[in-house]
């Protein structure tokens, strides 16, 4: 009968973290989610009188909060990412794979390639307003880029690059070394089996890699105001886009990328530090699209990356 | 008397000959006649993993279209030798070969150093433990080994996949769906699958690397009478843990211990009659 008395004890006293814990861990969830719900249900609200008025998505912006609208905005902040996404990823997937199957860890080049590989984890840690001195030194005053969407496009790559390069990395060895043996052992060479199957089957994990950090390099403001982007702009880049072929005009294409630009979350900056109540307005409703083209990024990440684990179950 | 002397004589004969006889056969097992029966033969093979010496002084003669078995106990070093063969050790980094494996008839020296290794692995295949189908469809996988061979005839690419389909038994099954994802088959399909994407290069030799210990046994007997049918056409060496499977489907049978071949003989003369010590222990389940 003791024991059995005993034992009861020590049961109960196990319990009791088993109902503390979850109920704690419920609470931080709960205030997780609640926050990130308030945050985006007050931008919403507050915006919802601009997000409604299609103006706002075709105005320049204006010294009058109600005629001013985000066009320079969005524009300026879908020709940036796709430069930055661009550059990003013809740097990043080389250099990931360069890391994983060519580096050969002896010797002095060993030496060298573990001193890069230590780096471009730290480099993730880099604050954002280092890489805007770093590239208004290097593409503005340097390269004499200027002020203009490739510097900012290559700007953000820069800051986009040490995440694909571990994404690409980390999606690499998540291939079985089995399925790279039998590539071999068929007497396919190095560059056979990187072109057929280490990149094909790593293509979901980078691209997942890629958006995260498109997402996070979206909302970037600091290294771009750094290298100049402008606050106020009433002119839209040229249209490089022609009716006959080729279709691409190379130097109204080379005009895009030279032209100076402005980006949404410079945009509501703006607004935000303005006194007329009327711009804080405008700024919810563009915090309000700048949150959305970060939850549609994400879901594509989470699609792609439900899509192609269905696909190579290892 | 007379007649008494002849039938002693007859019983003289009837016993002594037939152990002459009996003698005689053992030699041809232990040395296989003539030297273009011999596909590969191994000498004075030492192999490192970085300072760890995992095989030690390996002498060995490999003979041509037959089903030469590895046994031994785990960490032996079976898989390792096996993967000599086709210097698979070479994708990985402190690897060391000393010791020379002649590969007949090509005249070649599998680990010197210069050989061309894409070459040589398009000439020994190789099929693995777990069922490793590339992610793609059950055809390309099939046709992988030719495109990178350079092979570009899509009829030739066609004719050849079926063929190495038919010969791996897996044709009729996987015919009408030849566009479909591999990983759609079986564990046993994708196995036989992977036996023809290694035979459709038409390598002389194929490596078995363990290919049923992740299969069912139904699925085990099937890839065994494959190995049977395939010795017609290939050397086969085949690394097992199974002692039955070596029993089974081998001509002839290694047995390693610690990195050592301590005997190679005729699967039947080694499963009944070993001279090592050591093969008996093991042979009869003593240690292993």
């Amino acid at each position: 009968m003791k024991s059995l008395e005993k034992f009861d004890k020590k049961k109960l006293k196990k319990i009791k973290p088993d109902i503390i814990f979850p109920i704690f861990g419920f609470f931080a969830l709960f205030l997780v989610v609640s926050f990130m719900f308030t945050l985006v249900l007050d931008v919403f609200l507050d915006g919802f009188e601009k997000l409604k008025d299609p103006n706002f998505y075709t105005s320049f912006p204006s010294r009058f909060p109600e005629k001013a609208g985000i066009l320079s905005g969005w524009v300026g902040t879908l020709l940036v990412m796709g430069g930055a996404i661009f550059w990003s990823l013809l740097i990043g997937i080389p250099a990931g794979i360069y890391l994983e199957e060519y580096a050969k860890k002896r010797g002095l080049i060993g030496k060298i390639e573990n001193i890069i590989e230590l780096n471009i984890n730290n480099l993730a840690a880099v604050p954002a307003i280092i890489y805007g001195l770093l590239a208004l030194g290097i593409f503005v005053y340097r390269f004499k880029l200027g002020e203009s969407i490739l510097t900012a496009g290559l700007t953000l790559s820069i800051l986009m690059l040490p995440v694909i390069v571990v994404n690409t990395r980390e999606a690499i060895r998540r291939i079985p070394r089995d399925i790279r043996e039998a590539a071999y052992a068929v007497g396919a060479t190095k560059w056979d089996t990187i072109r057929d199957h280490i990149f094909p089957y790593s293509l979901g994990g980078i691209l997942t890699g890629l958006i995260i950090a498109a997402s996070r390099a979206i909302g970037e403001t600091a290294p771009l105001v750094t290298i100049g982007a402008l606050t106020f702009i009433a002119f839209l880049p040229p249209n490089p886009i022609t009716s006959d072929f080729p279709y691409l005009s190379l130097t109204k294409f080379w005009e895009v990328l030279m032209s100076p630009f402005t980006v949404l979350p410079i945009q509501i900056f703006n607004w935000v530090s303005r006194p007329q109540a009327a711009f804080q307005i405008n700024a919810a409703a563009a915090g309000f699209i700048l949150l959305v083209l970060t939850v549609f990024m994400n879901a594509l990440a989470y699609y792609i990356r439900q899509k192609v684990r269905r696909k190579y179950i290892w | 008397m007379v007649i008494g002397s002849v039938v002693i004589d007859n019983i003289k004969n009837l016993i002594f000959g037939t152990k002459e006889k009996a003698l005689e056969e053992t030699k041809e097992a232990n040395l296989i006649k003539s030297e273009s029966e011999i596909k590969i033969e191994v000498k004075e093979l030492n192999f490192y993993y970085g300072d760890f010496k995992a095989l030690k002084n390996i002498n060995l003669k490999v003979p041509t279209k037959k089903i030469t078995a590895l046994i031994g106990p785990s960490g032996c070093g079976k898989t390792t030798l096996l993967r000599c063969f086709n210097r698979m050790h070479d994708l990985y980094p402190d690897s060391r070969y000393e010791g020379t494996i002649y590969f007949n008839p090509y005249g070649i020296n599998i680990v010197d150093k210069n050989i061309d290794l894409l070459d040589l692995r398009r000439k020994i295949g190789m099929v693995f433990q777990r069922p490793n189908p590339f992610p793609k469809s059950i055809f390309e996988n099939v046709a992988y080994g030719l495109k990178v061979n350079g092979i570009r005839d899509k009829k030739l690419i066609q004719e050849k996949v079926e063929w190495a389909l038919r010969a791996s038994a897996l044709w009729d099954e996987v015919k009408d769906r030849l566009k479909e994802n591999a990983y759609s088959l079986s564990g046993g399909q994708q196995q036989r699958l992977c036996i023809a994407r290694a035979i459709a290069i038409e390598p002389d030799v194929v490596l078995f690397d363990e290919p049923t210990s992740a299969l069912d046994p139904i699925s085990t007997a099937k890839i065994e009478e494959l190995l049977i049918q395939l010795k017609e056409k290939l050397t086969i060496i085949i690394v097992t843990h199974n002692m039955q499977q070596a029993a089974r489907v081998s001509d002839y049978t290694g047995f390693m211990y610690l990195g050592e071949l301590i005997e190679f003989d005729k699967t039947d003369k080694i499963f009944t009659v070993p001279k090592e010590k050591l093969t008996e222990e093991y042979i009869t389940g003593r240690f292993g």
